[in-house]
């Protein structure tokens, strides 16, 4: 299973996927033209790894998010949710600047469906 | 009358399974009805058996189709609040550069940007009763030299604030840069105008501004004054007043100059 390493853009997150380590990094504001076709090797990604693997860790620094990619962001929590509800072992790690409450305030609105483990993580 | 079936049934495969009953004329009748029965029995359960499985197919689908809908649903009441945050949020930041665009940050009075579009406004319109006073503050670079800067801004705030109390709603007063300021009065006649500039003046050299380290300035203002003719533009209207102004400064500051009248008048 290929790997992906997308870099970031103004517009873009960078997107770095690990199928040795178990994780997926995300960090930026994420506003492109079309999310479902960007996002969709990611989607991709995380359904087969999910279906082979029993452990994976989201480490999230988002910031910006616009309404197509919180849709696909909630498909994706929905995934782990699903992994997680099977048995899996799921984690989502969401850091944030102490200073920007409001991705702080975002990162909450999607724990509130998650029960698997979600961790919303101030840092200076 | 009720007819039961199941008895009828057992009486036609009874006449038929008794053997003397293979030469009657009717035999051969009785028995191709009897078979054209079974097949409508089996083709009635096979009915019955596809409808069973399509109501079951269509009750799976119906589950599936509610579970996807509620979390449509789910989804698009929470991508809804996210979204209104967002913009609530952009709605502050857009308040907030609006006001730091035309508000000077530390007088808290209109900027120079604020007062060059009110200026455009009133020139577009050729409104003749309009006249641009220029306030500048005497001797304040050496209040910066001997004083600091932080002294400095204390003295543009408090003869802003000077200003502004004793202006009331006569006219409009805006920081036009550095320590100049610039106040437009509508329809207000020149006397009256005069009078303003004068108490303006009064206030500022009776004020006594005390700063940060216990010590206290005293600093005067000079004031030109010009009006609006026709043909005139923003520039050639600040471009006039300025003249003025520094007709007060070169009178000995703390004075008012005008242009108003044939003779450049001082006051105050």
């Amino acid at each position: 299973m290929n790997d992906i390493n997308i870099a970031a853009t103004s517009s873009t997150p960078l997107i770095e996927t690990d199928f040795a380590g178990g994780s997926v990094f995300m960090e930026g504001d994420s506003y492109p033209e079309n999310s479902f076709e960007f996002y969709e090797p990611l989607v991709q990604w995380v359904s087969s790894y999910l279906e082979n693997r029993s452990n994976l860790v989201l480490e999230l620094s988002l910031l910006y998010l616009n309404t197509s990619s919180i849709k696909i962001m909630m498909d994706i929590f929905d995934m782990l949710e699903e992994a997680h509800t099977a048995g899996k072992d799921v984690t989502v790690n969401w850091r944030y600047d102490l200073e920007n409450e409001r991705v702080a305030e975002l990162a909450e609105e999607f724990k509130e469906d998650c029960s698997f483990s979600f961790n919303i993580i101030g840092e200076e | 009358m009720k007819v039961d079936v199941k008895a009828l049934e057992q009486r036609v495969q009874a006449a038929l399974e008794n053997s003397s009953n293979q030469e009657n004329p009717l035999y051969e009748v009785l028995n191709d009805l009897w078979q054209y029965n079974q097949t409508q029995w089996q083709r009635a359960e096979q009915v019955i058996k596809m409808s069973d499985a399509y109501q079951d197919m269509m009750l799976r689908r119906e589950r599936s189709l509610a579970a996807r809908f509620d979390k449509h649903l789910r989804q698009l009441e929470k991508m809804a609040r996210i979204s209104d945050r967002y913009q609530h949020a952009m709605r502050e930041a857009n308040q907030e550069l609006e006001r730091a665009s035309t508000i000077d940050q530390l007088t808290d009075l209109p900027n120079r940007r604020s007062m060059m579009r009110l200026l455009s406004r009133e020139v577009e319109q050729g409104h003749d009763d309009l006249k641009v006073a220029m306030v500048d503050i005497d001797y304040f670079k050496r209040i910066n030299d001997q004083y600091g800067h932080l002294a400095g801004d204390e003295v543009l705030v408090m003869i802003s604030d000077i200003m502004l109390s004793t202006l009331g709603d006569r006219g409009t007063l805006a920081r036009w840069g550095g320590e100049e300021f610039i106040i437009l009065f509508n329809d207000e006649p020149q006397a009256n105008v005069i009078h303003c500039l004068n108490e303006l003046v009064k206030a500022v050299r009776s004020s006594e501004i005390d700063i940060f380290d216990g010590a206290v300035i005293r600093t005067s203002i000079s004031v030109g004054l010009t009006q609006f003719f026709p043909g005139d533009t923003v520039d050639s209207l600040i471009g006039r007043v300025d003249q003025v102004m520094y007709q007060a400064k070169n009178s000995g500051r703390g004075c008012i100059c005008t242009d108003l009248s044939e003779n450049t008048a001082v006051y105050a």
